[in-house]
């Protein structure tokens, strides 16, 4: 349970239904965390513990429209001080279900691929991210 | 059909919002927030943090004032409250601890809108209808000519 000021925010008291079926859109996926690729090269613990910690974050955060907030929740920061062997799982999946991954890239990598004219441009965000990944060998 | 998590989230997290009720009228989207909706942009990410999309003319701040100025630039000006009145577009800004936290809109109909962070946009009764949650409380209320 995350608390940010006086509000108490988690998710140990909802339903968890996995039955999730909705016409919403195809983002859903990335709310119940449904897709999950492979990388051989990633330790399957490591894998477990980011996704474990990536459903959370996006779970808690996704009705915010701050990505200060966002990116202050726990679970982003424990992804961000596990360091690089989260960054082809976080590739993976923001290419696979989206989200706004780029603060705990570019704390992780020091990179900062997108171009000021794309800032906002969520789109374009992510693709200069996975086009920077493909470039540095995370493809 | 299953009820969506994030619409049992949704209820959850906004006491009113679940005695209410409220009306889907756009899918999730990652691509735009509320303060984008609420400024007429569906294209992009509104946020005063560096890596996202500012307006120039504001002061790229979490402060409530900041938020005034992005939409005061936008020929908004202050108003009293989020009464209805005919000929108007109004926006409330909810505010947690002087920080901006959301922004809602007002339809010509009399009903409010609002892009729930990457969520749905959904239509609500009154700005009321968020506080008590996450946005903190609406405090700013702007209107212009439609």
């Amino acid at each position: 349970m995350w608390h940010r000021g006086n509000l108490a925010w988690g998710f140990v008291a909802m339903s968890t239904s996995s039955s999730q079926s909705t016409s919403a859109s195809s983002q859903h996926d990335r709310w119940v965390g449904a897709k999950h690729g492979d990388s051989t090269s990633v330790e399957p613990a490591d894998r477990e513990r980011f996704r474990e910690l990536a459903d959370r974050w996006q779970e808690e955060t996704f009705f915010l429209s701050r990505s200060d907030l966002k990116n202050a929740h726990p679970a982003l920061q424990e992804i961000i001080s596990i360091g690089p062997p989260m960054v082809p799982l976080i590739l993976e999946r923001m290419r696979s279900q989206g989200g706004h991954w780029f603060e705990a890239l570019q704390q992780i990598t020091g990179a900062d691929p997108v171009s000021p004219a794309d800032h906002g441009n969520i789109a374009a965000m992510q693709n200069s991210w996975l086009q920077w990944g493909e470039r540095n060998g995370y493809a | 059909m299953a009820t969506p998590r994030w619409m049992t989230w949704l209820n959850l997290s906004f006491p009113n919002l679940r005695c209410e009720g409220f009306t889907v009228v756009d899918p999730l989207s990652e691509q735009y927030n509320c303060i984008a909706y609420a400024a007429g942009d569906t294209s992009q990410w509104w946020e005063h943090t560096p890596g996202r999309y500012w307006p120039s003319w504001a002061t790229r701040s979490a402060r409530i004032e900041s938020l005034q100025e992005v939409f005061a630039g936008l020929e908004f000006v202050e108003c009293h409250d989020g009464h209805f009145e005919p000929g108007y577009r109004k926006i409330a800004l909810y505010e947690d601890d002087g920080e901006y936290q959301h922004a809602s809109v007002q339809m010509p109909n009399g009903a409010w809108r609002s892009k729930m962070g990457e969520g749905p946009v959904i239509e609500h009764r009154s700005p009321e209808s968020l506080s008590g949650g996450m946005y903190g409380e609406a405090t700013v209320f702007m209107r212009r000519p439609l």
